[in-house]
């Protein structure tokens, strides 16, 4: 809208936006940048009442403690395999799913639709939830955090409204030529649906990565916790509970610590995320183009 | 006659489905995965929905089923416990009151944010603001309330800074019963708004350029712009958004509320669903907060099929 003349209030209104705006960024990236910068402080700077963004007094030994802690690299194993494991697996069996019930040749389509619909708004909850997975075995088992969240109902109507708004004239010639539904699926509608793979899979990525209620409830050995619990451990419940390599961290001071902590656990989500963030939105319009 | 002909359509309907089946076994093959995995554990966990019924006793040696079968059937008593309990009233009053404050709070805000970002005239700043306000959506609610415990600690914490500089006497937000709904709307508008105002953004560039050309001519300035253009553009995305979340008002937001609260704000803090792990998982009363979710879950679904509908009865496209 250039070009055109602003009178006084239209510029008092720009003026006002752009600091509002100005103002909106630094409160939300403060907190972080807040514990990043005391993650990162002396002992004294640390427990310095003010404000915290470039340390006055530098000190890694809160990073290097929080590295050399064999819990942590566990707990970051443990982390990156469910989020390797569960987003592949997951965007596999989502795109399967989704690209079976995009076919109205498909048997039973409607049935199999209502189970799947029903099971998103109706669920049995927590506690039953609980005591299957306890039935079957799982507790302290790694797949309970990868099986039981294999599929979910929106991802596979993304992906199912993806797969339907593409021209079926290649499948059908595929098709003619005696390809089989693998094939056509993998040779020519995955290539073409990147954007939608790429979505789905950033998001059960990012749902794994900050996962820890399935950590919490089905598992009670210290060897399976997830880098989640463990800061959970560490800046909720303040306890060491998970993280007894570091309890000699006397000479370490707590609010360190924690920011180190959190900066471990928080940097690979802020390194993906300018990459990732494109994804993300297409994501979201891909969802409310059609529930 | 009527009889015979009737079991020849049935049997004829399962001959075709049978061959349907044959013929498009590939593609039930597909999707066999994802449909075995909601079977097991979506429909596999709705079984333990019993334990609401009767008063579960688990005894050693015995599979959930034969636990099941085997404890004493009590009909509605845990829900009657829960509906008419101090705490359960009192959890049922925290779930819904939290909810609307966000409703009231938080479902606005990004509408504001998106309309104010559409009037940002460099390119280049508004994705700035977009990238910052988008990205705590990605950190869990772990980390974030981490976060905050260590920004709102009333030992270091720079809302301590912040008293000191106005000499008032610091507040402890996270533990003070006055200050920790407000809380939970502050912080939730700051991990959501900017990711929650990314579909009224969308909603706004389809808005026709002829529409602003012409107010222009009529000679409407920037705010007579936003009022009788913008606004009106983003009502049906706004209408649609309000009664979608208004259908998950029983969810009042575990990760968040778990996260931030503790003993001395339990009381106006505690929600359903917070409620319900700290009773089962921790105290194992099993039965008790087995009819909690189903309470929870029935009025869920309704709220859902009530709300949907009337999206549909206003020309939207519904959830399913």
């Amino acid at each position: 809208m250039t070009g055109i003349r602003k009178t006084r209030s239209e510029r008092a209104f720009d003026l006002f936006n752009y600091g509002f705006m100005i103002v909106l960024c630094v409160v939300m990236a403060y907190p972080i940048i807040h514990v990043f910068s005391i993650g990162m402080s002396s002992y004294a700077e640390s427990i310095r009442i003010g404000v915290h963004i470039i340390p006055r007094e530098w000190d890694f030994s809160a990073l290097e403690k929080v590295f050399s802690s064999t819990d942590i690299w566990r707990a970051y194993y443990n982390t990156i395999w469910r989020t390797a494991v569960g987003t592949v697996l997951s965007t596999l069996v989502t795109a399967l799913g989704g690209y079976a019930v995009s076919k109205s040749y498909l048997p039973m389509r409607r049935t199999i639709m209502g189970i799947f619909l029903f099971a998103m708004y109706f669920s049995g909850g927590t506690i039953p939830t609980f005591m299957l997975i306890r039935s079957l075995g799982l507790m302290n088992n790694r797949w309970s955090m990868v099986l039981p969240s294999l599929v979910w109902g929106f991802n596979m109507i993304v992906m199912r409204n993806f797969f339907q708004s593409i021209p079926s004239d290649m499948e059908e010639s595929a098709q003619i030529d005696g390809a089989n539904e693998w094939v056509i699926l993998f040779r020519i509608v995955l290539p073409v649906s990147k954007a939608v793979v790429a979505t789905i899979a950033m998001w059960m990525c990012v749902y794994h990565w900050n996962a820890y209620m399935d950590n919490l409830m089905y598992f009670t050995d210290k060897n399976h916790y997830v880098l989640q619990r463990i800061i959970r451990n560490l800046v909720v419940e303040n306890t060491m509970s998970g993280l007894e390599s570091l309890s000699d961290a006397s000479t370490t001071n707590p609010e360190s610590l924690k920011g180190a902590t959190i900066m471990v656990a928080t940097l690979p989500i802020l390194m993906v995320y300018p990459f990732a963030q494109k994804y993300f939105i297409k994501g979201v319009m891909l969802g409310a183009v059609k529930g | 006659m009527v009889q015979s002909s009737r079991n020849i359509g049935v049997r004829g309907r399962a001959k075709r489905l049978l061959r349907a089946c044959v013929k498009h076994h590939n593609l039930l093959l597909m999707m066999l995965p994802a449909l075995a995995t909601f079977l097991i554990f979506r429909y596999g966990a709705m079984f333990g929905l019993a334990m609401a019924f009767v008063d579960y006793k688990a005894k050693i040696g015995q599979s959930f089923l034969q636990n099941v079968m085997g404890s004493e059937w009590v009909g509605l008593k845990y829900f009657e416990q829960f509906l008419t309990s101090l705490n359960g009233t009192q959890v049922l009053r925290n779930t819904l009151l939290i909810s609307l404050y966000k409703i009231v709070f938080c479902f606005p805000a990004p509408i504001l944010l998106a309309i104010m970002l559409n009037e940002l005239q460099s390119i280049r700043f508004k994705k700035v603001v977009q990238t910052v306000t988008y990205l705590p959506h990605f950190i869990s609610w772990v980390v974030l309330a981490g976060i905050l415990r260590m920004v709102l600690s009333p030992d270091y914490g720079v809302s301590v800074a912040i008293a000191n500089l106005f000499g008032t006497t610091p507040v402890n937000f996270i533990g003070n019963k006055s200050y920790f709904r407000g809380l939970l709307v502050v912080t939730e508008i700051w991990r959501e708004v900017g990711w929650n105002s990314i579909i009224y953004l969308a909603a706004l560039t389809g808005i026709d350029p002829g529409l602003y050309e012409a107010a222009i001519i009529d000679g409407a300035g920037r705010f007579k712009r936003i009022i009788h253009v913008t606004i009106p553009c983003l009502v049906p995305t706004i209408v649609i958004m309000l009664i979608l979340r208004t259908g998950t008002i029983m969810d009042a937001g575990f990760d968040q509320v778990y996260n931030m609260y503790n003993n001395s704000v339990r009381s106006v803090a505690e929600i359903i669903d917070t409620y319900i792990y700290e009773k089962g998982i921790i105290d194992t009363q099993y039965s008790y907060t087995t009819a909690i979710g189903l309470f929870k879950s029935v009025i869920g679904l309704g709220m859902v099929l009530l709300t949907d509908r009337i999206a549909k009865s206003l020309g939207q496209q519904g959830v399913a």
